[in-house]
């Protein structure tokens, strides 16, 4: 049991906290502000401007790592054709093998 | 959370960045770009906390089948990292599987592993880039054939970027669905995604 528990505890320091303790207390502010905000569509509108904020996250966030990998983008031309393999096997074997497997489940 | 951006306006924002600091010598510290993350994180979980009713709801109504799609869709991406090192050689196994655990949230997995190496940071973010342009390629094409097992296909954008899609080609049984299993999708990758580094 105790061997269990440290297994646990080890695995779950591993998991970074911050990122688990952002999206809990995401998810706490909204259910908060789910249930203050008393009409429908005063809630529908802070969910879009809440969505516009995530969004624009989304490309301040992209925008960065395109300028954090330029910084780096020299050495990973250099590595030729395998960085395209290697991108085309990321993207492709996981997504193929997602639907092999989800056919396979849902069709039993 | 429908969010009407597709994958041609991210890469161009990508390519913005790539150029901006290609030309000038402006740089961005690990320690910016993770607060930026967090702050995006933060976000994701109050539109999650508000969305709360409707996820329970739609969750009722097909607890099995998405729980049966989730894990289908994490075991593929696992099983597809595996795989991938084997054929590749590299990066490291714990990196691989990261790598294909980010199951489409390129935000997320970009610039979790760009803090770690920004080789990896490339490779999870474009990896996970392409993913979402397979579903708008695919799904149509799969939607109507292997109904529901083709969800699978968008991982975690498929509660934001590729919910339209799959509602227009599925319909709205496909559509709660996806929404569903995306929305859970994204809670588990911030989990996973570090677990294995």
């Amino acid at each position: 049991m105790n061997y269990v528990l440290s297994k646990f505890l080890t695995i779950m320091l591993g998991v970074c906290l911050e990122v688990v303790i952002a999206l809990v207390a995401g998810m706490l502010v909204g259910l908060v502000l789910n249930k203050t905000l008393s009409s429908e569509r005063r809630n529908q509108r802070f969910t879009s401007f809440v969505g516009k904020l995530t969004l624009s996250l989304t490309y301040a966030l992209v925008f960065l790592i395109g300028l954090r990998i330029s910084q780096v983008l020299p050495d990973i031309l250099s590595r030729g054709q395998h960085v395209v393999l290697a991108l085309l096997a990321f993207s492709a074997i996981p997504t193929l093998l997602s639907l092999v497997i989800s056919y396979l489940v849902l069709r039993g | 959370m429908i969010e009407k951006f597709g994958a041609s306006t991210l890469t161009l924002f990508f390519v913005a960045g790539l150029l901006t600091g290609l030309a000038t010598d402006v740089g961005v510290s690990e320690e910016f770009l993770w607060v930026v993350l967090l702050c995006l994180i933060f976000g994701v979980g109050v539109s999650m906390g508000l969305e709360v009713d409707r996820i329970v709801s739609t969750s009722r109504k097909r607890v099995f089948q998405g729980l049966k799609l989730i894990l289908a869709t994490i075991t593929g991406s696992l099983v597809g990292g595996v795989v991938t090192y084997f054929l590749l050689g590299e990066p490291a196994l714990r990196y691989s599987l990261a790598i294909s655990a980010g199951m489409g949230w390129y935000s997320f997995t970009g610039t979790y592993l760009a803090g770690i190496d920004p080789y990896l940071g490339f490779l999870g973010y474009l990896s996970n880039v392409l993913r979402e342009v397979y579903t708008y390629v695919t799904y149509p094409l799969l939607g109507k054939k292997l109904r529901y097992s083709s969800i699978s296909l968008g991982g975690a954008t498929t509660m934001d970027t590729t919910l339209p899609v799959i509602t227009s080609v599925g319909g709205p049984e496909a559509g709660v669905l996806a929404f569903v299993h995306g929305a859970f999708l994204t809670l588990l990758i911030p989990i996973i995604v570090p677990a294995l580094t």
